[in-house]
């Protein structure tokens, strides 16, 4: 069972909980077991990561918040006595914008607006996450066909995702062909999406029912990522004859599958500890899914995990794309202002997974909690820093693909 | 000759005047000095000899002035004439003693610089001694250290005594100048060995760190320049009555290498502000002996080289740039040190603006002299060390290439990790972020004028380097050539093998100083100042990079030689390196402590019996024995 929230519900302190397939919520003083990541969870917008370290000659190597090392805003408070990190403590509340806040009281529409806002790069899997949590709450069911849409949506923005991360990951190791024709993909990724979506970044897709006749040309996003899928596939053998980004690389912020699972991690992180779960894995539609995992727990193995899923994912779009052309849609009358109720829902984000929990009075959110990966990554990341040394941030940050806006909020 | 008698007579006025007044003690201290600097600059080129007692045909006391102790007087009373200035302010947070103990200290030194005679050698040597020890205690839980320093001067005592005995056995007569050192191996070994100690040369450096922690600036300053200056003065005493000795040049120039380094070494893991710069001795006294041992080495293959002479001189000037930066170093962070209150360099940052330009302009301009920074004195000491190596490529044996072209690259090592070691100080102590940290009011009018005397001697020292060597008689090493007129050249050989120009580099550097600072007085209106970037924050106190991150990535490169142990238990990290050299002294010390527990326990236990039982016994042995 994970950990995936603690929030206040009716004066009591609720937590947001995973059980494979199953997602509920229960009061603490009903639960019996105890969770390693309830502390991280509880402050997850004060503080995350492993505490102070003091002691004669050690000082706080502060990072951030504004810096060119990282995209976005947010201080690391690594203690240091010159070069081996000791501790990281990260400060992610320049990054927040109360999004959770501003959903209350709003209705179903502008909520799914606020919930794309949190993070642009994660913006399909938080609408995703929303929109399935309304179904839960209103226990109905979409069609067919827009689900297919989502899981491509959903694919796209993991391609380009981990596109990103490789090319930072290339960056950080002063690949600079590499990282040429990486940002050169990932340049088409978003191209891609503006041609399926009219967002690069796949906002305002999202809803009950997508007309498959008002996206764009499947064809055309068919035959861009057979391109993508072809043209990375070249490029990721290429890099992995590299020894001089390999090696900064490997070995490098090892975080073991046991850690990873007590710190409550998922996605490409806990894949690359040897551990094969993927939420995809629950969605029926995705045929012949198997998550890809890798073993040796560190940045190259995450690395590894990230590029063959670009691979999976373009698959699995003309698996979709396949599927969509040859079904008929039918669009099913969904009355969303009157929906009441509670109801939780969830997306394999590129990173991992991004949950919402949310409760509905006449289709207007009264409360809501949304766990996100980053959150997780963040402390993932600490974990896995300690012990290294500064040299190896970007290459240990960048491997967690995790960022402040999807962790603040 | 009357220049002497004022300045020992002055030193003893002086150590008299302590009992009533502090400030005239130093005053006349420094007057004392000026004379003594007098008589050396005066008698450099006519050599005296004063007798002071006839005890019989063969033995009589006397002072002698020739050349070699005019150079070590001019060297020593400059440092003196500064350390008396400074402490007519400094010696104010101070007893009286201190004023008493420090001019009996310098008259003791003095009448070592004079001595023609063993027995007045060792009177000057040992008032010396014990005048450091007890103004080592003058702070307060310093005995420790203050006895751990009696003890090696005490062994070195013992060796120059049991040297002197040899030499007296060997000539019969107890004059120095009549000794021929390479005539007696025993001899040669004991003395070298006594004067070695003397200078702190590893591994009989390690009373240094427990005694330097505790010990006052201005004490700080005679022990690391004067002190050891002696040392150094003994052995161009022993080695210029030699005729060579190739054994002594080849170990004197691997022992000198090798403390080099290892001074180096711990003087860049040094995070206290009195223990790197003594680690700086250690490693400036380890040159000085190395190019002695070159020395002796070049003479010892009667080759046809200016090789031997220009090390010679080299370790002269070495020993000049030592005595005066290393003075101006301790002065300098010892004012910084009393006023802030700190013994570390991590909380003493910022001292330019908490404490005051002078101090902290003294320790730059000493720390660069220490980095070889041009045109300082001490780039041209360590350029006059390497050419000398450089030019070793020219013994005939192997052996002696090998051996003389390895201690090169300790030495060559030795001074990257001490201009590492001398950044660190530099830039954390006198032009670190200042933490707003309230300095305590003293009087600085003597202080700085000590400094100011003392930064402008390591500047001449540098700039004029030829007219140094012209002094000392050696004018063939001046030349001009490369559009340097004739007399501002310095060559390291002849024929020429390399040159350096200091008073150039002065030239050339002020020019281009004066071209940016009118710049910047032009557009200093105009030019827009901000502060450094940190994240878009200010820095907390807990936030700036500290001394051990600095010295950390050595630490952990060179962990086999600092035996680097990081520690992390409860949140709570350290990071400790060790000096190796003091294993065998803290094996000695446990020993001794062990032993005098069980005697305690077992022998000497209050218990009656026992007692009676061991009176008994030790006359029994006693009666048969004897």
């Amino acid at each position: 069972m994970r950990l995936l929230g603690v929030f206040e519900k009716d004066s009591k302190e609720m937590l947001l909980l995973q059980d494979k397939n199953t997602f509920f919520i229960q009061d603490r003083d009903s639960i019996n077991e105890s969770f390693d990541n309830y502390e991280l969870l509880k402050n997850r917008d004060k503080y995350i990561g492993n505490g102070k370290t003091e002691g004669s000659g050690v000082f706080n190597f502060r990072y951030g918040p504004v810096t060119g090392g990282v995209s976005d805003a947010g201080v690391f408070n690594i203690y240091t006595h010159g070069e081996r990190i000791l501790s990281v403590n990260i400060d992610p509340s320049y990054k927040k914008r109360g999004i959770e806040k501003l959903i209350i009281g709003n209705d179903i529409q502008t909520s799914l607006m606020l919930s794309q806002s949190i993070c642009s790069n994660f913006a399909l899997s938080h609408s995703n996450a929303f929109l399935t949590a309304v179904e839960d709450a209103g226990n109905f069911s979409i069609d067919t066909t827009t689900k297919r849409i989502r899981i491509i949506a959903a694919e796209l923005e993991r391609i380009y995702n981990h596109l990103y991360v490789i090319a930072r990951l290339s960056k950080g190791a002063s690949q600079n062909v590499l990282t040429s024709h990486l940002e050169g993909l990932f340049e088409e990724s978003l191209r891609t999406n503006q041609i399926f979506s009219g967002s690069r970044f796949l906002k305002n897709l999202n809803g009950f029912f997508i007309d498959k006749n008002t996206i764009g040309s499947l064809n055309e996003i068919k035959n861009r990522t057979e391109k993508i899928k072809k043209d990375f596939k070249e490029l990721y053998s290429h890099s992995l004859e590299s020894w001089n980004f390999i090696d900064r690389i490997y070995n490098t912020a090892v975080l073991t599958g046991k850690h990873a699972l007590s710190i409550g991690v998922t996605g490409p992180t806990l894949r690359a500890c040897s551990i094969a779960e993927d939420s995809r894995t629950y969605n029926k539609l995705y045929e012949n899914f198997h998550p890809i995992t890798k073993d040796r727990c560190d940045a190259l193995s995450r690395m590894q995990v990230r590029a063959e899923e670009i691979m999976q994912s373009c698959e699995i779009i003309e698996q979709q794309i396949d599927k969509i052309s040859s079904e008929e849609q039918h669009k099913k009358d969904i009355d969303i202002s009157k929906i009441s109720g509670m109801g939780i829902g969830y997306c394999e984000s590129p990173t991992g997974l991004v949950a919402y929990f949310i409760e509905l009075k006449k289709g207007v959110v009264e409360n809501v909690y949304i766990s996100t990966p980053s959150v997780f990554g963040f402390k993932a990341f600490c974990d896995s820093f300690v012990g290294y040394i500064f040299t190896d941030f970007s290459f240990s940050y960048d491997s967690f693909g995790i960022n402040f806006a999807d962790c603040s909020r | 000759m009357i220049y002497i008698k004022i300045a020992l007579f002055g030193y003893l006025t002086a150590a008299l005047a302590g009992f009533f007044d502090k400030k005239t003690s130093y005053i006349l201290g420094s007057l004392s000095s000026i004379s003594f600097l007098a008589s050396g600059i005066l008698s450099y080129n006519n050599d005296i000899t004063i007798t002071l007692m006839q005890i019989s045909q063969n033995v009589s006391l006397s002072f002698k002035l020739d050349h070699l102790s005019c150079i070590f007087i001019i060297i020593s009373s400059i440092s003196w004439i500064a350390v008396e200035l400074f402490s007519v302010d400094f010696g104010m947070l101070y007893r009286k003693r201190m004023a008493v103990l420090l001019n009996l200290g310098f008259f003791g030194m003095a009448v070592v610089f004079l001595s023609n005679d063993m027995l007045t050698f060792l009177f000057g040597y040992e008032i010396m001694t014990i005048t450091s020890y007890l103004l080592i205690t003058e702070k307060s839980n310093s005995q420790k250290g203050a006895f751990l320093f009696l003890a090696f001067s005490e062994l070195s005592t013992i060796l120059l005594i049991s040297a002197f005995a040899v030499g007296f056995i060997n000539s019969g007569n107890i004059n120095l100048s009549n000794i021929k050192p390479s005539d007696n191996f025993y001899f040669l070994f004991l003395a070298s060995l006594g004067f070695i100690i003397k200078m702190d040369i590893a591994p009989f450096h390690v009373w240094m760190r427990k005694a330097y922690e505790k010990a006052a600036a201005n004490v700080l300053a005679v022990l690391s320049s004067s002190v050891t200056l002696v040392g150094v003065y003994g052995l161009f005493r022993i080695i210029s009555a030699t005729n060579s000795s190739h054994l002594w040049g080849i170990l004197a120039l691997s022992i000198g290498a090798i403390s080099a380094f290892w001074g180096a070494v711990h003087a860049a893991a040094s995070k206290g502000i009195k223990t790197l710069p003594a680690y700086s001795t250690t490693e400036n006294n380890g040159l000085i002996l190395a190019l002695l041992g070159l020395y002796v080495l070049t003479l010892s293959l009667k080759a046809e080289s200016t090789l031997a002479t220009f090390a010679y001189l080299g370790a002269v000037i070495l020993a000049f740039a030592h005595s005066i930066s290393k003075t101006l170093l301790f002065l300098s962070i010892g004012q910084a040190q009393e006023a802030l209150g700190e013994d570390e360099i991590n909380n003493i940052r910022g001292i330019h603006s908490s404490v005051g330009k002078i101090p902290a302009f003294g320790i730059i301009v000493s720390g660069l002299s220490f980095g070889a920074f041009p045109p300082l004195i001490g780039y041209a000491a360590e350029w006059i060390v390497l050419e000398s190596i450089f030019q070793s490529s020219q013994f005939p044996d192997i052996l002696d290439r090998i051996i003389s072209s390895s201690s090169g690259v300790l030495m060559a090592l030795a001074m990257g990790f001490a201009t590492f070691a001398m950044i660190k100080l530099m830039g954390y102590s006198a032009l670190g972020y200042d933490h707003g940290k309230k300095a305590k009011k003293i009087s600085v009018a003597f202080m700085n004028s000590a400094q100011l005397i003392l930064m402008t001697a390591v500047f001449l020292g540098g700039i004029l380097i030829t007219f140094e060597f012209a002094y000392l008689g050696h004018k063939e090493f001046v030349i001009g050539a490369l559009s340097v007129p004739q007399g501002f050249l310095l060559a390291s050989a002849k024929p020429v093998f390399g040159v350096i120009a200091p008073l150039f580099y002065a030239v050339v550097i002020s020019v281009f100083f004066i071209f940016c600072l009118l710049i910047y007085l032009k557009k200093r209106h105009t030019t827009k100042k901000v502060t450094s970037w940190n994240g878009g924050l200010e820095l907390k106190e807990n936030e700036y990079f500290t001394t051990s991150g600095y010295s950390y990535t050595i630490e952990y490169i060179l962990r086999w030689i600092y035996r680097t142990k990081e520690t992390l238990h409860n949140k709570k990290a350290l990071v400790t390196t060790k000096d190796v050299a003091e294993f065998p002294y803290n094996l000695i010390t446990d020993a001794a402590k062990k032993l005098s527990f069980y005697i305690s326990r077992y022998i000497m236990n209050g218990n009656t019996h026992q007692y009676i039982a061991y009176i008994v016994i030790m006359f029994i042995l006693s009666f048969l024995i004897f």
